[in-house]
């Protein structure tokens, strides 16, 4: 979070847009700008998703008790997703299936619908959790032993990829059908979440390697995995969209 | 023609892998320096010496028994949980002395002896040649030794026990009676064989040493484990006889020891290099050691690191019996005198000698090592007088340089020694890494011929071919990691969920409700891998196994297992024998499943496992007034025979068929039929509580044929290109029976540690050892997972009727008709070519490994048995049994 300075404020981003040449035409601009604005508001969670991993997980000695700093960090890593939802991906998505008047409604709606379903998709994405759990399981986690740690941990990765998916596509069976079968065009949440399954995948790899240290305990690994690749899933998804023609 | 060119490709990995093997195996298996000829007492500087006699007294002791029980561990004669009191009173008084004695890895019987006797250390080899018992090469007669120092003075040598010792030790002994050690299920009539000769021979005393070896304890352990029921006992027993020793020490001046060649671990097994397997239990006996005032308590409680006492190596058994016995500490000794013992000796010119004398043994291998040791420079004493701080090897020369004058002072010659041992014991061996390197080469060539055929198979399906390639690479580089090696299951784990999960995504791409089938793969697998915790860091851990080996849950246990053996026999009546007549299809299956299932109930009594007791009646009215060995033998032997009779009618019904164009020649399901006789045949050499995994496996084998139908045949979008889409399917049941060969090889309880080997159905049907057909069961019992999946691998491939039936609508559609033997030809070879090519980089890594990593701290204790294993996989379970049966199939030409 300390990092966000350093990066140009979305409002910046915002005032920068009336200074442009006049030369660019209007329909450019408004279609190169929102791509410029979701790739900023995408490199903005990338930090603070990474800042939040070190200082908000490892920092704060997730080796020692990672029950406790796990279930400490629930609030903030709500907070940032709870924050990057209304203000980084409002309409910054643009939907398969309804197009026209859905995506009007939604440009028009208030702040404050936006953050009741921001919320929404957070209630979602606890219950979700419930099947994260089930999947950790079934790729590998400790059936019967350490049930508080996966629980955790699976809360965690749900709120890194289910809930924003949640926030964007809310229950369209098609669209879920495509991302389950990982067929969805990349976009910045899309690429978030992938990461996120990926990344906590990949986790696994040093935990029996007998270097042992106190982070490679569970599910530490898969825990990190799954923020990094959150965030590289962000800026993948980002840059693979702002590169994109159409 | 391009099948014939093919077969060639495959014959000349193989060749390659084959030489590669032997080329490298003999330039990585070292040689040690090795001293010939025969120790005598070296020259002191006290010119007078020549014994260490004493005041005329003669030798410490003038006789010596040798007791050794396999696989004591230090806990089952020191700590509170074993049975030995009369041992512990022994201690108690000071008339015994205890230690623990640490045992070189590897930790099997032959080296250890090798050890004892010589006190050397082990070479890696004779790990192997502790198996194939019959070769010659591993006799003593080269190295010198204190049975052979005894034989020289003409002392009269007696052994009762472990065959071992004769063939270690031909013509040494005035009187032999030896017991095989391979027959694991026997827990007392081989120690009955040895201790029905103590009374006789105690009476009669016409002996200087008498060598003891009991083999039940490890029996017990390998079949039960280190907490089977029947420990308790067998340490009792092994009590009473130290106790009928013991009266005749007193009496004459006899000194015995009691010594475990190794130790076990959790599991009962030993090979490895874990505490329990290194730690063997070890006590000197003699109530002269009273005087020495230890006052060891004993027993003790029990320790998770099995040190018990002082730990010392078990080499140090030699200098010390040479020095009781009065003979020359043999020539290649790396042991140092045990220091407990030498107040013992009143006089101090004694003492003195004793250590001078090990000093200067150890001293001439230094010189024979490290050419020029013993000549100390001038250069030399500078360095040691500038005392700075050294290496090993100038320390030692310098501590000799101080020593040379005079053995007087006890702790530098004790510093000395110390040293020296350490040193010696890591001497890098001689390497030949020419042959190494060329062992190499000639695995590149034969992955790059793998390679080339595998590239241009799959040159229009590039997503499987970077999956497949980039995944063996991993696979090899994983070899390099210590702890990668010993949780290598955790990579197989690993990759089975992934990939899975990439056919579910690549299946749910074409119709999303189909991917479900995945899902189901997914949880057996994931109910597959909790069965055995394997690996080093977490075998302890709970796993199904365990519980189901819990006396409170064998009701469940057995419930699972007569499932098992309902639903085989339902497969092998309706599909096996389904071609005979009612009546006897019914009586044959039920006649083969029901020998199998008596056989494994009466073992799992015998071995004392827990059985229900609804289930003791039926096993006793089976075993009733024959001995229950030779009823197992010929419960086995019917059911092997049944087995095969099976296998032989099923492919004589091919071979006989009068017509080649009926539709049903024999040929329709024959690869089915089989399987299913065989299955029936590996769960028969599985453990028992292994047995209800075959429900399991049976159900993925069924589930992963459905999703791959599913996903790429139904709804197929590249269904009109019939020849990328068949191969498609061939690379995916290809990589897929890799990955679950490996899966269920760990899923059963094998890792890498050649701890793991589990014996205990090696002998089923067998009454005589014979190398061959023990070897073969052997393989057979560990490798049932791949073997299992190595059949039905072809199986799915070859016999899914639905898929079948659409190949054909499609080829006949498209006109292709002829093709399609043409392409069941192919997808043999593919086969191959996928596992060849898995093979060949497998071993690439782990002998590329073991060639970067020759002077790792783990070189023998994990890479090498990763060497051992990975040979076992190349030429048994891949070249033998999947290329065999491939070559087999087609020759018969049962596609």
């Amino acid at each position: 979070m300390s990092k966000s300075p350093t990066v140009p404020s979305p409002q910046s981003v915002l005032r920068n847009r009336g200074d442009r040449p006049v030369s660019v035409s209007k329909s450019m601009a408004s279609s190169t700008n929102p791509k410029t604005k979701s790739l900023i508001y995408s490199l903005i969670y990338t930090a603070m998703i990474i800042n939040f991993l070190w200082v908000g997980l490892f920092k704060a000695g997730i080796s020692q008790d990672p029950v406790r700093i796990m279930t400490q960090a629930l609030p903030f890593i709500v907070l940032i997703q709870v924050m990057y939802s209304i203000v980084g991906l409002d309409g910054v998505v643009s939907k398969r299936t309804g197009t026209g008047p859905k995506k009007s409604t939604q440009m028009s709606s208030q702040n404050s619908s936006n953050f009741f379903s921001a919320l929404w998709s957070v209630v979602i994405a606890i219950i979700m959790s419930f099947l994260v759990f089930g999947l950790l399981v079934l790729f590998g986690a400790p059936a019967f032993t350490y049930s508080t740690h996966t629980y955790l941990c699976a809360l965690h990765i749900s709120l890194l990829s289910v809930q924003p998916m949640f926030y964007v596509y809310n229950f369209d069976s098609n669209i879920w059908t495509d991302i389950i079968s990982v067929r969805l065009p990349l976009n910045p949440v899309y690429g978030a979440s992938v990461g996120t399954w990926l990344g906590s995948w990949l986790g696994a790899i040093p935990i029996p390697l007998d270097w042992d240290r106190p982070w490679q305990q569970w599910p530490i690994t898969i825990l990190a995995g799954a923020y990094i690749g959150t965030a590289i899933g962000t800026v993948v998804g980002a840059l693979y969209k702002s590169s994109r023609k159409t | 023609m391009i099948l014939i060119r093919r077969w060639i490709g495959i014959f000349a990995v193989i060749v390659c892998q084959l030489a590669g093997i032997a080329l490298f195996a003999r330039g990585f298996f070292p040689k040690k320096i090795i001293l010939t000829g025969h120790g005598t007492y070296f020259p002191t500087n006290d010119t007078t010496f020549s014994t260490y006699n004493e005041d005329g007294e003669g030798p410490m002791f003038d006789k010596m028994i040798f007791m050794v029980v396999d696989a004591m561990r230090s806990d089952y004669i020191f700590s509170t949980e074993s049975n030995m009191p009369f041992l512990h009173s022994l201690i108690n008084k000071g008339c015994a002395v205890g230690f623990t004695a640490h045992s070189t890895p590897p930790t099997v019987t032959l080296p250890r002896i090798k050890g004892i006797t010589t006190g050397t250390t082990p070479n890696f080899l004779d790990a192997i040649l502790n198996i194939a018992e019959s070769d010659s090469s591993s006799t003593l007669a080269n190295q010198d030794n204190w049975i052979s120092q005894l034989k020289c003075q003409n002392k009269r040598i007696h052994m009762f026990g472990d065959d071992t010792w004769i063939k270690l030790f031909p013509n040494h002994f005035d009187r032999v009676d030896g017991t095989a050690s391979f027959f694991v299920s026997d827990f007392t009539e081989v120690d009955n064989n040895v201790t029905r000769h103590i009374d006789h021979e105690l009476k009669e005393q016409n002996w200087d040493l008498m060598i003891l070896h009991y083999l039940g304890l490890d029996h017990i352990g390998h079949k039960g484990g280190p907490t089977s029921p029947f420990m308790p006992i067998k340490q009792k027993e092994m009590d009473d006889v130290i106790k009928s020793l013991y009266t005749s020490l007193e009496k004459s001046n006899t000194l015995l020891i009691v010594a475990g060649d190794h130790g076990m671990n959790g599991a009962g097994n030993h090979g490895g290099s874990s505490a329990g397997e290194t730690s063997a239990g070890l006590a000197f006996v003699s109530p002269k050691f009273a005087k020495l005032k230890l006052h060891q308590k004993s027993p003790l409680l029990p320790r998770s690191d099995f040190n018990y006492y002082d730990r010392i190596q078990q080499s140090d058994l030699v200098p010390t019996i040479a020095a009781f016995l009065d003979i020359p500490i043999p020539i290649n000794n790396l042991g140092v005198f045990i220091r407990d013992f030498l107040p013992l000796w009143k006089t101090k010119k004694t003492r003195t000698l004793i250590l001078e004398q090990n000093a200067r043994e150890i001293a001439n291998i230094l010189e024979s090592n490290f050419a020029g040791f013993l000549t100390v420079q001038i250069e030399d004493q500078i360095m040691c007088e500038a005392n700075e701080d050294y290496a090993d090897l100038d320390h030692l020369k310098c501590l000799w340089w101080s020593l040379e004058d005079s053995f007087d002072d006890e702790n530098t010659v004790y510093e000395f020694l110390e040293l020296a041992s350490s040193v010696l014991s890591k001497v890098a061996s001689n390497y030949v890494e020419s042959d190494m390197i060329f062992g190499i080469v000639l695995l590149c060539i034969a992955t790059i011929i793998a390679s080339t055929y595998i590239f241009s198979f799959l040159k229009d399906v590039k997503y499987l071919r970077n999956f497949f390639f980039g995944f063996v690479i991993l696979y090899a580089v994983s070899m390099f990691g210590s702890s990668l090696v010993e949780e290598e299951h955790h990579f197989w784990y690993w990759a089975a969920t992934g990939w899975i999960s990439m056919l579910y995504i690549i299946g749910s791409r074409v119709r999303f409700r189909d991917g479900i089938n995945w899902f189901f793969c997914l949880v057996l697998v994931r109910i597959i891998r909790e069965w055995n915790q394997t690996g080093q860091k977490c075998s302890g851990d709970p796993d199904i196994t365990k519980y189901l080996s819990l006396t409170s849950s064998s009701t469940l246990l057995w419930l699972l297992i007569i499932m098992t053996y309902c639903s085989l026999f339902d497969k092998i009546w309706r599909n096996s024998f389904s071609r005979l007549p009612g009546i006897f299809s019914f009586g044959l299956s039920f006649i083969t499943v029901i020998s199998s299932f008596f056989f494994k109930a009466v073992m799992a009594y015998e071995s004392g496992e827990p059985v229900p007791k609804w289930m003791l009646n039926a096993i006793e009215a089976n075993s009733v007034g024959t001995d229950a060995n030779d009823k197992l033998v010929s419960l086995a032997r019917f059911f092997f025979s049944s087995i095969g009779a099976g296998i032989l009618y099923r492919i004589t019904t091919v071979v006989w068929s009068p017509s080649q164009n009926n539709v049903d020649n024999g040929r329709y399901h024959l690869i089915t039929d089989i399987c299913y006789l065989t299955d029936v045949f590996f769960v028969n050499q599985s453990k028992t509580s292994n047995i209800p995994l075959f429900l399991f496996l049976g159900l993925l084998r069924d589930f992963l044929a459905k999703a791959i139908n599913r996903s790429f045949i139904f709804s197929s979008k590249s269904i009109g290109d019939a020849g990328r889409f068949y191969k498609v399917i061939i690379t995916i049941i290809s990589i897929t029976g890799i990955i679950m060969q490996h899966v269920t090889f760990f899923a059963m309880g094998n890792s890498n540690s050649l701890a793991s080997i589990d014996l205990s159905n090696a002998y089923n049907g067998v009454s005589e050892y014979n190398i061959t057909l023990v070897g073969a069961l052997t393989f057979l019992s560990n490798w049932v997972g791949p073997c299992y999946w190595s059949i039905s691998t072809l199986m799915t491939m070859f016999e899914d009727d639905i898929r079948n039936l659409i190949i054909c609508e499609i080829f006949t559609k498209f006109k292709l008709k002829n093709s399609i033997k043409k392409y069941k030809e192919t997808a043999f070879s593919m086969k191959v070519f996928f596992t060849l090519l898995f093979s060949s980089v497998a071993m690439l890594g782990v002998m590329g490994a073991c060639l970067v990593l020759k002077h790792h701290l783990f070189i023998w204790t994990v890479f090498s048995p990763k060497l051992l294993y990975v040979f076992a996989w190349s030429v048994i379970q891949f070249s033998v049994v999947d290329v065999g049966l491939s070559a087999l199939l087609l020759i018969t030409r049962a596609i």
